[in-house]
């Protein structure tokens, strides 16, 4: 057990290595951000200049080592626009984006697990085809037009809801829902088709024999062992909240850490978009290297393997 | 299947109470200012106008004291760095950073110098433009009540001025200075003297708000007690509006000083700038009332419009062609003066203002001035279209159908850009000229003018309005032939800038910009297309509003003007 947790560990720096170097290159490939920074009528000296001041005209090799090794002292630099360092404006961002990501999370579960059970339990019905078609919906709608749709009733037509912002509990409604509606999605189907399996199973049968009602035998026994899947996946879907959350605090003006990734690619921010990928990166990474040991806690054949 | 029908019911209902308490918990802790934000609509109903001008001797006999009241709020896409320190913040962040500070020279919305706006009273200058002295008021305080003196304006100076300083414009203010301690004098607490380093006949200019925040002014005992890096947490200026709150990226809240020096009373008590980056949420947020004033494109200016939302505009923001690159090189098309001419001719402004920019801008005579600018020669009119005698220049000219690049990208000032550039294209074509657009984003096309390597290639900039001054400068990197992105190389240009650049006085440089500008108009040096403006909508909320001719600040003072 010991050595298959060394070895996960091992796998999950390996990747986070990898990574640093392919967002690494990638930022750079998109060109010099002095020439965006600067004025349109700014000459070559004071281009010159900041290249410098920004350390962009080193070695790639060079700034590779400096990016390393502000990693490794837990700093992510400082930021070409702002010059205050990175760490700081994730400091303010993250809290913002783990909020709305929360309620974005509780959403998907309040709905997107009701919804699975409705539509295994009752398949081939007008129920199943409804539950079916909202999570078609919400994996075929753009999470930006959504997001958009919303504000245009609940904010114009309506007036009950603020169209933008961080602020009391009305704030979060509109951008939670569309964040989580992609995911309401997906979690539906997965549930749907994991609990018909399990309905089926013999000692599904076996305890409708023994006479338990259907409510037991539904929410107690078939959705316990079909949420084992539904949990695996549900790792990796936080973290595409996570990614999804640049477009919805993009339209909801959120002051996350979507934002502030937008922001830095706009303006070719290179240390923030950098730190900003980096700790998304490491949320999924550490999000499956949990659910691999826990899985090789619950399941002896994996840590056996 | 019956039997499900019995639990269906109640599992609904539980799951939707579950649902709301949860929402309701997790969200309940945050509220904030952003709530009372979120209801301006109630709270600025009263018109801030009306209370301020009831003559006091009608409510009662005691004269009542005028304070501001109800409250304003602005929705922008972008406040800069939202840090609100002179030597931290950009351009960008202009607008708010007026509210909260002044500036050691001021200036009026007609983009000139104003004696009555700024901290100093009186500035003269020697006659080597190498000695400048200052006179500052002794009326202005902080908001912590502390005077504004010499210190302050040498403290600010040496911080927009230091290594770490991101003002926009700082370079041009080392230029003269590069040693703020020993290059300022303190004659007194309230005289200053400044010696450059090279002469500075608009050192006034660099150090005023007329372009970024290089003239901003923050005090300096209590930067020192606070510490420089913990100012912009908890900023004092001497501004018409005091520091209240901020969420970086969401809003920042001001309010109102009872009096201020310069301002008198403001007129609202609450001002709070807003961050929303995406159009459609801010005019929703318009529409919902939830904001007051907004920025709008071009594109979306006429239909607000029409929904009944008040459009302000400033018209002449920047002007917009297209470059004639390496026009100097013997084989660019662009040497014989009569193909330039035919490009200008071949162009129709009038259809390009109204079909591509919606009627939201007018043609223009000569980049890179606005009309409106200073220093130009307005009976100099923009271009007719003229295709005929376009084509008939063209063939005088022996022109060959070589084939013109047209560089192809998006800015964020011009977001029509790619379709202009398709317009643009449409019109030469039609007149026999071999076009071809090359899609790709600024950075690139800016490396190529760098280096040089666009022979018979174009592509589009909007230049903005500036002071005098800031178009003296920017000539000289454009224009001149030592200019790092110039597509002139034109000796008569170097002599009409270097002989304005040799000017003094107001009056000199202005007679030497207007003659440049009547040569390049005679020359055809650019593809001059049109004068561009920024657009805002309001709500009633705003009655009238000049957005005045700084560079990177609309008049935002004009909103809480009493």
């Amino acid at each position: 057990m010991q050595r298959y947790i060394i070895r996960r560990i091992g796998e999950a720096v390996l990747a986070l290595l990898a990574l640093s170097i392919i967002i690494f290159l990638m930022v750079r490939l998109t060109g010099d951000p002095a020439l965006l920074m600067l004025p349109p009528d700014a000459g070559l000296e004071a281009l010159e200049d900041l290249r410098h001041s920004m350390g962009v005209d080193k070695p790639l090799v060079v700034q590779y080592g400096l990016f390393i090794r502000d990693y490794s002292t837990g700093s992510f630099g400082d930021s070409l626009r702002s010059k205050s360092p990175v760490s700081e404006l994730i400091k303010d961002r993250l809290p913002n984006s783990m909020k709305l990501v929360g309620v974005a999370a509780l959403i998907v579960i309040l709905i997107s697990i009701p919804l699975g059970v409705l539509s295994a339990v009752y398949k081939g019905t007008l129920i199943d085809t409804a539950c079916t078609g909202i999570a078609v919906l919400g994996q075929a709608i753009p999470v930006f037009w959504l997001g958009m749709l919303l504000i245009q009733f609940f904010t114009v037509s309506l007036g009950w809801l603020p169209s933008s912002g961080m602020g009391g509990f009305t704030h979060y409604i509109m951008p939670a829902f569309s964040l989580g509606f992609f995911t309401v999605a997906a979690i539906t189907r997965l549930l749907r088709s994991s609990l018909l399996e399990a309905l089926d199973s013999e000692y599904i049968k076996l305890a409708r024999i023994k006479g338990l009602s259907e409510f037991i035998i539904v929410w107690k026994h078939a959705l316990r062992n079909s949420l084992i899947s539904v949990v695996t996946l549900g790792g990796i879907y936080i973290a595409i909240l996570i990614t999804l959350g640049i477009l919805v605090e993009v339209v909801f003006a959120w002051p996350g850490m979507g934002r502030l990734l937008y922001q830095g690619i706009v303006f070719r921010d290179f240390p923030v978009v950098q730190a900003v990928v980096m700790i998304s990166a490491g949320i999924v990474i550490t999000t499956s290297l949990v659910v691999d040991i826990a899985y090789a806690y619950l399941d002896p054949r994996i840590r056996l393997q | 299947m019956t039997r499900y029908r019995l639990f269906r019911i109640p599992f609904i209902v539980a799951t939707l109470t579950a649902f709301m308490l949860i929402l309701a918990s997790a969200c309940s802790s945050s509220s904030d200012s952003v709530e009372s934000t979120s209801s301006s609509a109630s709270a600025t109903s009263v018109p801030a106008a009306s209370a301020t001008s009831v003559p006091a001797a009608t409510a009662t006999s005691v004269p009542a004291v005028v304070k501001p009241q109800g409250k304003l709020t602005v929705a922008l896409t972008d406040l800069g760095n939202e840090t609100p320190s002179v030597w931290q913040e950009y351009a960008f962040g202009k607008s708010y950073m007026r509210m909260l500070f002044d500036a050691f020279n001021g200036t009026n919305d007609a983009g000139e110098m104003d004696k009555g706006t700024g901290a100093s009273k009186e500035w003269s200058m020697s006659e080597d433009a190498q000695t400048w002295s200052f006179t500052l008021r002794e009326n202005i305080k902080f908001h912590n009540g502390d005077p504004l003196t010499a210190e302050d304006i040498k403290f600010s100076i040496g911080l927009m001025t230091s290594e770490d300083s991101v003002a926009s414009y700082k370079t041009k203010v080392t230029a003269s200075i590069q040693d703020a301690e020993n290059q300022i004098t303190i004659v007194s607490p309230y005289e200053i003297v400044i010696k450059t380093s090279k002469p500075a006949a608009y050192l006034n200019w660099d150090l005023s708000d007329i372009q970024g925040v290089e003239g901003l002014i923050q005090p300096k005992n209590y930067t020192e007690t606070i510490g420089v890096e913990e100012f912009a947490n908890d900023p004092v200026g001497s501004g018409p509006y005091k520091w209240v709150d901020q969420r970086k990226g969401d809003f920042m809240e001001f309010e109102a000083m009872d009096q201020h020096w310069r301002v008198g009373v403001p007129k609202f008590k609450t001002f709070t700038f807003r961050v929303i980056p995406e159009e459609s949420t801010r005019i929703a947020a318009l529409k919902a009332n939830e904001v007051d004033v907004i920025s709008v494109s071009r594109e979306r200016a006429p239909q607000l419009k029409k929904d009944g939302q008040k459009i302000f505009s400033k018209v002449g923001a920047s002007v917009l062609g297209l470059y004639f690159h390496e026009q100097y090189l013997d084989d660019s098309i662009w040497k014989d003066i009569r193909v330039r001419e035919a490009f200008n001719l071949a162009i129709n402004r009038d259809e390009l203002c109204e079909f591509v920019f919606a009627g939201q801008c007018t043609p223009a005579s000569v980049y890179p001035w606005p009309d409106v600018a200073p220093g130009v020669d307005n009976s100099l009119k923009a271009l007719p279209y003229d295709p005929e005698r376009a084509k008939a220049l063209l063939s005088e000219a022996g022109y060959d159908g070589t084939e013109v690049a047209i560089r192809s990208y998006p800015r964020a000032d011009v977001p029509e850009g790619p379709r202009f550039i398709e317009a643009v294209a449409g019109y030469l074509d039609a007149v026999g000229i071999n076009t071809k657009i090359i899609p790709t984003e600024y950075a690139s096309y800016r490396k190529e003018r760098l280096a040089h390597t666009l022979n018979n290639g174009s592509g589009y900039l909007a230049a903005p309005n500036r002071p005098l001054a800031g178009f003296q400068g920017v000539m000289r990197v454009l224009n001149h032939s030592e200019g790092a992105f110039t597509s002139t190389k034109d000796p008569e240009i170097d002599r009409l800038m270097e002989a304005w650049e040799a000017t003094i006085t107001e009056t000199d440089s202005l007679a030497a910009s207007v003659a440049l500008y009547t040569y390049m108009y005679n020359q055809f040096t650019h593809l001059t297309c049109c004068n561009m403006s920024i657009s805002y909508a309001t709500n009633d909320q705003v009655e009238s509003w000049d957005l005045g001719k700084r560079v990177w600040d609309d008049g935002f003072t004009n909103l809480y003007q009493p």
